[in-house]
């Protein structure tokens, strides 16, 4: 078979396109079905815990033949990787093609929406906002910038149109997790979240603080990374019942009264973790000063003590068998982790880099017995204007310039 | 070099005058000042490229570098500020046993730093796992310690479509009062839709964000707000709450309102719980009813778990929804505390409609007695008792009179009269006696009788 073959027998396929974009921590998917002439969208949080699992979920329902991805998505090599590879983990299973970062401007995203679809049957005149609003929810960045981009890619190819309307059967709303779906206007209706900005200051990130809010009072956590689990949760309700009472059984354990020591210990401890996965990323981009690694070091030495308590905690209930559940709960986390390598790291760390030193220098400062050589070069450098002193005087003694000794003298 | 060495201070004038310093890419120079240079001049070298170069063009003769290593001459390097700075067979030493200290540390440092970014990137997945694991050991403390605190309760999680909660609680709503009204809720797949009527400012719309908190927290795991609950799984909470105008979106208010219920009646499934506050409102009255009650029938007739707080209570009519959807529908009110009511005769069904009791305080003269009780029982409230609402929020008592008397025309469909203004009134009666005198005698001006000057006596009354 030629290759012109096989390229025609590629454009007898059914196109499927799938637009994805990550933008606030949503990824954006929006598809277009070439057999049904449908159009789909949906949007969710982008979670570690859960990417896998619906990237698995978008491909057995879509069966995507391309994929149009956003560059920042080519930046990231694990999501990239992801997207890309099979169910079974096959790599470079899909092909797919990176659209220039202005076909994902939010603003020209929003004009293709408003303004270059139409839905076969909708008698909305000049617009099909009305019913894609209806059906979508326009209102998530993501979802918007991947349906403009989808939109903008199709003029030029499926459609083969200049500036014309895009026709599609329908739209419909994707349900890729296995979560409750909540939008944004019912988050803000509930009080779930309530960003709140002083009047006086320009918005922008790190510039709100959380308002009376449902969030607000649930919000009892000692760290940043705490925190931001918990935001996690709140934002993604399971639908899913085993997962749902796996939580009712951690949260009925921190609340029982006989496990109040333990509560109390590791809350003691826990202010001191830093969010480790973006301190990493700074070390990973080396954008670092010794702050990062003087917070690594305390996330690492926080998280060793949180789990020496978990592990004493596991301990203790072991022998009472009516508290055994709530040791086999914990186990399973303490389990996950290499706890040898975090003892290692630790160790290594605190070997190489003087903490205290650091705090005091504001800049890296590296333990004296750490490396032999550096040692010898900083003691060189701290010796060398003796050196040099010492070079002067060699030069006096080699050269006679006695007359010199009698001019200094005078 | 043994002697100097031996006794550094009788020498350490002569650095003055004679110094070993390191200057960037060409290494450890000596230092002359320019008045001293005559001392030296015995022992400088002439450089290979010639003396013209002087001038300091900058030292990149290595040739000259390797005569001053193996010679004691000074070869002149550059001169800058009034100092001349020579290579000399001393300082070639220091090159090679010293060198860029500095760099030399640096790049060290560089080398170590490059192994500790190794040692992390390697145990990259490992440190995220750990930092998964201590955030949700924080998050579960966070809402095991809430649940304490607040004296929540483990909800039943049920695989049918119900929601069964007794004493739910808002939690938010909770602290901003002195004492909470607690309120039960019954949703199964048979009466999947609550109908939730009662006066304004009674509670309707937190009871309503109530039972969606407690079934959202129950999805997240957590403990909920009440003594005791048992929640369906649930799919979807899907709310027509707030109406959000902005210029970004083509749509008034009330088509916003319309979108959001669009969304919901597109995408709700029997597993999801829909909860709708007033929705109608923004149009007029007919149609609001009429799309209300269309909506209730689409829930009663599809399933999906669904609460309604409305103000329109015609929809109970038997003309409206039938008695088969209302199998479906279970209706509630807001009760309200009325001390007269009972002297009255107090509650009872209302005439034409379907509710098992309700409560209403039309009498302005009871508006001042009255309290909303927060609490939530069968039936259906007659009233709104807007005008109650509107008093309290300080609206002119001449417009509640007359609000007042509009509404008791409408609800015994009499004719509504316009405002007497008994001001204007006296003066149009004044003025039509004046006319009827004026035309009551034609000759009056003429014969000077006593009835003529009476008359006029009584116009001039009449005018003024």
């Amino acid at each position: 078979m030629d290759a012109t073959a096989v390229d025609q027998r590629e454009d007898d396929i059914t196109q499927v396109l799938v637009a994805l974009c990550v933008s606030n921590k949503q990824l954006g998917v929006a598809c277009y079905e070439e057999l049904q002439n449908s159009l789909y969208v949906d949007s969710m949080n982008m979670c570690v815990d859960s990417i896998e699992e619906i990237m698995n979920n978008m491909k057995a329902t879509l069966k995507p033949t391309m994929f149009l991805l956003h560059p920042q998505i080519i930046v990231n090599n694990s999501l990239l990787e992801l997207i890309l590879s099979d169910a079974d983990g096959t790599p470079d299973r899909y092909r797919f093609k990176v659209l220039k970062t202005a076909a994902w401007i939010d603003k020209s995203c929003q004009y293709l929406i408003h303004n270059c679809i139409q839905v076969r049957g909708s008698n909305s005149g000049s617009t099909s906002y009305p019913i894609l609003a209806s059906v979508l929810d326009l209102e998530i960045e993501s979802s918007r910038q991947a349906l403009g981009a989808l939109i903008g890619y199709m003029q030029q190819t499926v459609f083969k149109l200049d500036d014309g309307k895009v026709i599609v059967s329908s739209v419909k709303t994707l349900h890729l997790e296995s979560y409750l779906k909540m939008d944004k206007q019912s988050f803000k209706a509930l009080q779930i979240f309530s960003e709140e900005t002083h009047p006086n200051v320009i918005k922008g990130p790190g510039r709100s603080k959380e308002g009376f809010s449902l969030f607000g009072l649930f919000d009892r956590t000692h760290s940043q990374s705490g925190r931001q689990k918990l935001k996690e949760w709140m934002l993604m309700p399971y639908y899913d019942k085993a997962k749902i009472l796996y939580r009712q059984a951690g949260v009925a354990l921190m609340s029982r009264p006989s496990n109040r020591e333990y509560v109390r210990s590791v809350q003691s401890v826990l202010r001191h973790f830093h969010d480790l996965p973006r301190l990493v990323l700074r070390v990973k981009k080396v954008e670092y000063t010794h702050l990062e690694w003087c917070k690594i070091h305390l996330s690492l030495v926080t998280a060793w003590k949180v789990l020496e308590l978990t592990k004493s905690f596991i301990n203790d209930n072991d022998k009472d068998s009516t508290e055994a559940a709530d040791s086999d709960y914990l186990r399973q986390y303490y389990e996950s982790v290499e706890v040898q390598l975090v003892a290692h790291t630790i160790m290594v760390l605190e070997s190489a880099i003087d903490f205290k030193g650091c705090d005091a220098e504001g800049t890296i400062v590296f333990r004296t017995d750490y490396d032999r050589q550096l040692d010898e070069l900083q003691s060189t450098y701290d010796h060398l204007e003796t050196h040099l002193v010492e070079a002067a005087h060699r030069i006096l003694d080699v050269v006679p310039l006695l007359e010199v000794g009698m001019y200094s003298l005078q | 070099m043994s002697d100097s060495s031996s006794s550094p201070p009788l020498f350490l004038p002569l650095r003055q005058n004679v110094s070993v310093e390191y200057v960037s890419q060409i290494g450890y120079l000596v230092a002359v000042q320019d008045c001293d240079l005559h001392l030296l001049s015995a022992y400088i070298r002439p450089r290979t490229r010639g003396e013209d170069l002087q001038d300091c063009e900058g030292y990149d003769d290595r040739q000259d570098a390797a005569t001053a290593a193996e010679t004691d001459s000074f070869v002149f390097v550059y001169k800058q500020d009034g100092i001349h700075f020579y290579k000399h067979a001393v300082v070639c030493e220091l090159d090679q046993s010293i060198g860029d200290i500095k760099s030399l540390i640096s790049d060290r440092r560089k080398a170590l730093m490059l192994g500790l970014e190794d040692l992390v990137l390697d145990a990259e997945q490992q440190l995220q796992q750990l930092s998964t694991v201590v955030s949700t050991i924080d998050a579960l403390i966070s809402l095991g310690t809430l649940a304490v605190e607040q004296s929540l309760v483990c909800p039943e999680i049920a695989d049918d479509p119900v929601i069964l909660i007794k004493g739910g609680r808002h939690l938010l709503q909770q602290l901003t009062v002195d004492a909470f009204i607690p309120n039960d809720t019954c949703i199964s797949a048979d009466k999947n839709v609550a109908l939730i009527t009662g006066p304004n400012t009674s509670g309707k719309s937190v009871y309503l964000k109530q039972v969606a908190l407690i079934v959202y927290l129950a999805h997240i795991g957590s403990f909920v707000p009440c003594e005791k609950a048992r929640i369906g799984l649930t799919d979807a909470i899907l709310t027509r709450i707030n109406s959000v105008e902005t210029v970004s979106a083509p749509q008034s208010a009330f088509a916003l309102d319309l979108q959001q219920m669009s969304k919901m009646l597109r995408s709700h499934t029997t597993r999801s719980l829909c909860v709708i506050d007033e929705f109608g409102k923004g149009t007029t009255p007919v149609d609001g009813i009429a799309l209300l009650a269309a909506t209730v029938k689409h829930f009663a007739l599809h399933k999906g778990s669904a609460i309604f707080v409305l103000h329109f209570t015609e929809i109970m009519d038997d003309q409206i929804l039938s008695n088969e959807l209302m199998c479906s529908i279970s209706c509630f009110q807001m009760q309200t505390y009325n001390p007269r009511s009972r002297d009255r005769g107090g509650g009872g069904a209302r005439a034409g409609g379907r509710g098992d009791e309700y409560c209403e305080v039309e009498d302005p003269s009871d508006w001042d007695e009255c309290a909303p009780l927060f609490k939530l029982h069968r039936g259906v409230a007659q009233s709104s008792q807007g005008i109650a609402c509107a008093k309290s929020a300080g609206v002119d008592e001449t417009i509640l009179q007359r609000a007042t008397y509009i509404k008791s025309c409408v609800l015994s469909h009499s004719a509504i009269r316009p405002i007497v203004n008994t001001q204007a009134l006296d003066a149009i009666r004044d003025n039509a006696r004046l006319i009827t005198l004026f035309l009551s005698t034609n000759d009056w001006l003429q014969d000077g009788s006593q009835e003529g000057v009476d008359k006029l006596q009584e116009m001039r009354t009449c005018y003024s």
